[in-house]
């Protein structure tokens, strides 16, 4: 019987670091079962779950990683989700139609705290997100994939989004998972872009 | 690091684009509706329109907020009346039309096309009677777009007909006098086209389409200036192929938006999915103007020298563009300068720079016919005819078809100013060349032979 874990890897982004830890993993006996990485800056950042032998201490997984990976000075966090308070799911799964929303323009503070409030007053998911600053003139780029439950207006929401930031220079597009398919895509629309709402 | 700036101009291209959907037609199939007693066919037509339609607005509206595409308008068209409502009087005719009108207007759309017939070979006592009806058909209706076709290559064209027709047309304009004639623009004249082309004004459902059927028109305009003005910020000084392909990408994120659109709302009303109509036409918003491309692409006013070069570049773009987008493009797209619908031709027949010859001129260059264009209302009927005919037969020689729609405004001369209600724009009436030179052709009457 394996164990699930939960864990974040942040360590210096030198070649040899990704080689580093799978090799700590497969020491342990471990297997990813989902993961994203990503480099930030000068760091490298993993996200992921993996399942150990049901034998295999937390800690001991913690410290192994932790010496094999210490010339990259890696810190790394675990947590069972056996152990966390259960999490309220919805009872039937709704169907969620999925977005994708990208704001741009002149970096200011709060611009993602409006976008994030706005987004939980209407009951959406947030997926997935990403976004920098470019330092040479200061703009930023913001792009986040949502699951939108059914009921919500894109149009309005957008429009909402809009008005507020249109002011300080900042453009907003919302714009339908299948929209950018049927656009990027070249099979035709019949074909590829029509699939029943994923639920979540 | 990590994003640098390929990631950036990655998520720049998610910008939000000026997409739309201009038309979504809903075509019925009513030809069971036949029946002897007039109260019988009415109710039945009223009660297929509703049961069919009834959705169809509350559909557009969830389809639209799902993928945040504004859709403009929304229409119905049904089997062609003459051949649902045969042995009818003009009078029955008119009740006929007052009855899609009631059903048009309980299923909230903006139109609904069908009161049509074919007379392009010779006319049916129905089809007289029908075109009889028109002017009170017309000036009592609303909604309701009639259609009437006269000819196509391959059987000639009906002369008779057209003179018929030209009547009609100024009795109409005379019979809605108080609103400047505009029940003479929902009478659409058309030739090489069986009326079944679903998405000209005062279309059928044509043969062949089943009982239920969604058709999507492109809402291409917008789209097409927002590329322009994007190239041409980055360079002034694009040449034309540049250009051209700008405007061919616009068409293609308008031909997917629409077929996407298109195919829920069909879907979602369990009706088959029919076709994209590719065709380029202003909309009631301000920045939707077609001649406004022209002008973007540097001829300064439409019917200038370069005009059909312009148009040509335009027509070409949008069936490359619609061609590789969807195999449900329509067959044939045109550019329709529709006078009163677009801004910058109305305002273009203010400046006097406009002239009826260089419309007559365009209309024959990428774009589908007169459309919409204020006349003299002295304008004899004979000069009406003569000018719908000209049209038609340049259509039918160059085996492409035509839609015309004009209206002779009552009591007005030309370089009076005329005003509508609803969607279409002030404008200015131009002065037509040579009127009354062409009555004793027109009076001949007869057939124009086929095209060989």
């Amino acid at each position: 019987m394996a164990r699930r874990y939960i864990m974040t890897v942040l360590a210096a982004n030198r070649v040899g670091i990704l080689a580093a830890l799978s090799n700590a993993l497969d020491e342990l006996g471990g297997n990813m079962l989902d993961v994203s990485q990503a480099v930030i800056q000068e760091f490298f950042t993993m996200i992921l779950a993996a399942e150990f032998p049901e034998e295999r201490d937390p800690e001991i997984i913690v410290d192994h990683i932790r010496a094999v990976c210490r010339p990259f000075g890696a810190e790394v966090a675990l947590k069972n989700p056996e152990n966390e308070p259960p999490f309220e799911l919805d009872e039937e799964p709704i169907p969620r139609q999925r977005y994708v929303l990208t704001a741009a323009g002149q970096d200011r503070p709060g611009v993602l705290r409006f976008i994030a409030h706005r987004l939980a007053q209407d009951d959406i998911i947030l997926l997935d997100l990403q976004g920098m600053r470019r330092e040479s003139d200061h703009s930023f780029l913001a792009s986040m994939e949502l699951a939108v439950p059914p009921g919500v207006d894109a149009l309005k929401l957008r429009n909402d989004l809009d008005n507020e930031f249109r002011p300080n220079g900042i453009t907003i597009a919302l714009q339908h998972r299948r929209v950018l398919a049927a656009l990027a895509h070249p099979e035709p629309v019949g074909f590829n872009t029509v699939s029943p709402p994923p639920t979540y | 690091m990590a994003h640098n700036d390929s990631f950036f101009s990655a998520l720049q291209q998610l910008r939000q684009l000026p997409l739309d959907v201009r038309t979504i037609t809903l075509g019925i199939n009513v030809s069971d509706c036949h029946n002897h007693s007039l109260h019988t066919l009415c109710e039945g037509l009223y009660q297929r329109i509703i049961s069919k339609a009834e959705r169809l607005t509350s559909v557009c509206g969830e389809v639209s907020s799902l993928f945040g595409v504004p859709i403009m308008q929304r229409r119905i068209v049904v089997t062609p009346i003459d051949r649902v409502a045969q042995g009818f009087a003009a009078s029955d005719l008119v009740n006929v039309a007052k009855t899609l009108e009631g059903a048009a207007a309980q299923v909230r759309v903006d139109r609904i096309g069908g009161f049509a017939a074919d007379v392009q070979h010779g006319i049916s006592s129905s089809a007289r009677e029908m075109i009889a009806s028109l002017p009170a058909a017309l000036s009592q209706t609303v909604r309701v777009r009639a259609a009437m076709h006269v000819g196509t290559t391959e059987s000639g064209v009906n002369m008779d007909a057209i003179a018929l027709l030209a009547d009609a047309l100024k009795q109409t304009a005379q019979a809605d006098s108080e609103r400047n004639g505009d029940a003479a623009a929902k009478l659409v004249i058309l030739a090489n086209n069986a009326t079944g082309h679903p998405h000209l004004t005062g279309a059928c459902l044509g043969d062949g389409w089943g009982d239920l059927v969604v058709h999507v028109g492109i809402g291409a305009a917008s789209l097409i200036r927002h590329a322009l003005v994007e190239r041409l910020s980055q360079d002034p000084k694009a040449p034309l192929h540049e250009l051209a392909a700008a405007i061919q990408t616009a068409v293609f994120q308008s031909t997917r938006t629409a077929e996407l659109v298109g195919r829920e709302i069909a879907s979602r009303l369990g009706a088959d999915f029919g076709s994209v109509d590719v065709s380029l036409a202003p909309t009631r918003r301000p920045d939707d103007s077609v001649a406004a491309l022209l002008t973007l692409l540097g001829i300064e006013q439409v019917g200038a020298p370069g005009t059909a070069t312009a148009l040509t570049l335009i027509l070409n773009a949008v069936r490359a563009g619609a061609a590789f987008a969807s195999c449900a493009a329509g067959g044939y797209s045109r550019i329709m300068l529709s006078v009163l619908e677009d801004s910058s031709l109305a305002a273009a027949t203010k400046s006097k720079e406009l002239t009826f010859d260089q419309l007559c001129m365009a209309a024959n260059a990428g774009s589908g016919g007169l459309d919409l264009v204020s006349l003299p209302g002295d304008t004899d009927v004979a000069t009406l005819a003569a000018i719908i005919s000209d049209q038609v037969s340049f259509a039918v020689l160059n085996h492409r078809p035509v839609a015309i729609r004009i209206i002779p405004v009552p009591g007005k001369r030309a370089g009076e100013g005329v005003t509508y209600s609803g969607m279409m724009n002030d404008a200015v009436i131009l002065p037509i060349r040579g009127t009354g030179l062409s009555k004793s052709f027109i009076e001949r009457g007869g057939r124009l032979p086929p095209v060989r």
